[in-house]
């Protein structure tokens, strides 16, 4: 009896039954959920003689996988409207949700898990750059019929980078491109002192300035990011009156290239595949056109002055005392570049052939063009001889496919809304990929700011070549801030 | 006889059965007991790639025991033993405390790079030793040895030669450290990098030796010993349209 005296006393087990709590996930089986989207689960839950009132419940994420770190996000017997914002899984990897039913008055605990997948939700697009009023800019997606191959409905996930990061990308973004960086999709994004990479698998910030070149610059002044796709897929980067390049093989940028051409802002950039010169600019400094062939290593891939070009409508070595406004290149490889005279303030469209060295081509007069000094933007369509530029509130159109150039007005912004930025959409991997929209091309994109609210506008273009805005079919998208830049993903 | 026996092996027994039935209680926490630890035994520092004259290394230390609401110091010593190489001169331990509320601390530790580290590596042998906030460390997390040096121990000159100056030495590839982080090239560099990075890490290398033979005519980058010592750093790539 001595001896027997340490056992542990059960004899009440067999007499005193417990009440159970069963938890019924019929139905609900593993949670796959896309990020930012909303988790609900109701969970059929019985309470086999217990009261309601003794019992409380635990919603828990496990937002590391595999790893025991926990949050309470909910104490309602059904979990509603939880949004997501954790990265996308990959492989096998899951977060996890537990539900802990408590008995209060047995103090018993009945816990049932779920793994969790999160799916990409950020597919393709327009990236809707906003100011934030502090300096800053956000990012925000928006996925609709015109832009988003195989999408019915409209979706627009907002700040999503904040939302990601936890803080927004310092400075005003101006220039967005998406590129394939090795095995992740990313977008490249420019400020006038930076640039910043951002995965688009769930716009998580990847690097910024010299994290993305080899060759470390003293200072980052971006003026354009963009794509060429001659002789591969060469992502360049145009800073500090530089031309950096980034090859198909290259995991950052290399050094920019050597020459004492100044690069300015407003280039012409064919990415047809079969170019013969990838960039074309007019050089300020030297009062003459400019060239680049190549990206690539062992071609002719150096900053070359276009040569002179005598009883052609213009000389291309001999055009003195101009200001670039716009450039841009033409699906048959054509460059359009709008300069204005610094004496006389007129303003000319000249034509140059895509050949390597090119050729001048036209000269148009642009003396009539309504407005123009009052322009902001400008659109130059590889698709078409048409020229749109845009005041605060209107856009125009200049038809330039006869000698002498027709100028138009095509459309007006809303009362009291101001036009921030024009362009012409094309999908991201434009002009390379199989199929498109057929809104490719075919639709300005415009957003305006009314002093409280951004909002984008898809304008349909009716007849190429003319220009014509289809106002009866504008789409719009509401309830952001100023909008500083657009760009296609995918 | 028999019944006494049987009596005392009872009550035997029976104060062995009692006594097994005895509590323990858990024995809670005491702050006396915190103690402050080292989190790993040595590291080693090389002034390659420094151009300080002087370099703040960081020890981390852990306490057991619970955080407390105020700041608490620790005490180190330098062991005076064959582990010790480094001369008071040679060094400056900082004053450091593990920070109210907080479990971690860190101990900084100034090294300067005096001369004779281009020589050899000095070192220095540390002890945590009891204070009025702690009590003495674990005997195997106490002890901590501290190395530096700024010898250089040149790589194979292979693909140097390749994409920054042809002639190896001590000063080119310090330089080469310096500027571009590179510390060796070989196959493995190469596929990280690609021609490309390595030209523009050349070309970064170029830039540097030409900009400062600019700044200082009088006192241009020669290589300091090698086959071409006495002779200018003549860089593979550089920015032509900057400096020639």
């Amino acid at each position: 009896m001595a001896l027997a005296s340490c056992n542990e006393d059960s004899s009440t087990l067999a007499t005193n039954s417990l009440p159970d709590v069963l938890v019924d996930t019929t139905g609900i089986g593993k949670l796959s959920i896309l990020q930012f989207e909303e988790l609900n689960i109701s969970p059929d839950i019985s309470l086999e003689g217990i009261n309601e009132s003794d019992v409380s419940y635990q919603w828990r994420l496990y937002p590391v996988p595999g790893d025991t770190v926990s949050e309470v996000i909910s104490e309602e017997p059904n979990l509603s409207g939880y949004q997501i914002e954790l990265t996308p899984t990959t492989g096998d990897k899951r977060y996890r949700v537990t539900l802990t039913v408590t008995d209060e008055q047995n103090d018993l605990e009945y816990i049932t898990a779920w793994p969790l997948q999160v799916l990409n939700s950020l597919g393709e697009g327009l990236v809707v750059a906003e100011a934030t009023g502090n300096g800053d800019t956000d990012l925000s997606l928006i996925m609709s019929p015109q832009v988003t191959a195989g999408f019915t409905k409209t979706d627009i996930k907002r700040h999503i980078y904040s939302t990601v990061n936890g803080q927004t990308i310092a400075g005003i973004v101006k220039g967005i491109q998406f590129t394939q960086f090795f095995r992740d999709e990313v977008l490249l994004a420019i400020t006038d002192n930076s640039i910043v990479r951002i995965n688009t698998l769930d716009y998580s910030y990847t690097g910024k300035n010299s994290d993305l070149f080899f060759y470390d610059s003293p200072a980052y002044h971006s003026q354009h990011v963009g794509v060429i796709n001659k002789s591969g897929s060469y992502r360049f980067y145009l800073g500090n009156q530089q031309l950096s390049s980034m090859g198909p093989g290259d995991k950052q940028f290399t050094a920019p290239l050597d020459s004492k051409i100044n690069v300015p802002t407003e280039i012409a950039v064919n990415k047809q595949s079969s170019a013969s010169t990838i960039i074309n600019f007019y050089d300020e400094e030297n009062g003459q056109f400019a060239y680049l062939g190549t990206f690539f290593a062992f071609g002719s891939n150096e900053l070359t002055h276009t040569p002179s070009a005598s009883g052609q409508t213009f000389d291309p070595a001999n055009v003195p005392g101009k200001e670039n406004i716009a450039a841009n290149a033409a699906t048959n490889g054509n460059t359009r570049h709008l300069l204005k005279d610094k004496k006389t303030g007129e303003y000319h469209l000249y034509v140059l052939n895509g050949e390597d060295p090119p050729a001048p081509l036209a000269k148009y007069d642009f003396a009539d063009a309504p407005e123009i000094d009052n322009a902001k933007h400008f659109v130059l369509p590889d698709n078409q001889r048409v020229m749109y530029y845009a005041t605060d509130t209107k856009i125009y159109a200049a038809l330039y496919s006869t000698s002498t150039p027709v100028f138009e007005e095509r459309y007006s912004a809303p009362a009291g809304e101001e036009i921030t930025t024009l362009q012409l959409y094309h999908a991201s991997d434009y002009p390379t990929a199989e199929s498109y929209l057929d809104t490719d091309g075919r639709q300005l994109i415009m957003s305006t700011y009314d002093g409280s609210e951004g909002r984008v506008h898809l304008l349909p273009i009716t007849n190429l070549g003319v220009g014509n805005i289809d106002e009866a079919n504008i789409t719009s998208f509401e309830g952001f801030g100023r909008i500083t830049a657009i760009a296609p993903q995918k | 006889m028999k019944k006494i026996n049987v009596l005392v092996l009872v009550i035997a027994l029976g104060a062995v059965a009692f006594s097994g039935c005895e509590q323990n209680n858990i024995m809670s926490y005491q702050q006396e007991y915190t103690a402050v630890n080292f989190l790993a035994d040595s590291t080693t520092y090389s002034f390659l790639g420094n151009s300080e004259d002087q370099y703040v290394q960081e020890i981390p230390l852990r306490i057991n025991g619970d955080s407390s609401s105020t700041d608490r110091s620790f005490n180190v010593e330098v062991v005076d033993d064959s582990l010790t190489t480094a001369e008071a001169s040679d060094y400056k331990i900082g004053e450091s405390t593990i920070p109210a509320g907080q479990f971690e601390g860190i101990l900084p530790v100034t090294l300067y790079k005096t001369d004779k580290l281009s020589q050899m590596t000095l070192s220095l042998h540390l002890r945590i030793t009891p204070s009025a906030d702690f009590e003495e460390a674990r005997i195997e997390d106490r002890d901590f040895v501290l190395r530096w040096t700024n010898k250089v121990v040149l790589p194979p000159w292979t693909f140097y030669r390749v994409f920054f100056t042809s002639s190896s030495s001590t000063t080119a590839y310090q330089l080469i450290v310096q500027v571009t982080g590179l510390t060796e090239l070989g196959f493995p560099e190469i596929r990280e990098y690609g021609q490309n990075g390595l030209i523009a890490l050349g070309r970064q290398f170029g830039d540097y030796v030409k900009q400062y033979n600019l700044d200082h005519p009088d006192d241009p980058l020669i290589h300091e010993d090698g086959p071409a010592k006495g002779e200018l750093i003549e860089p593979i790539y550089y920015t032509q349209s900057k400096f020639d």
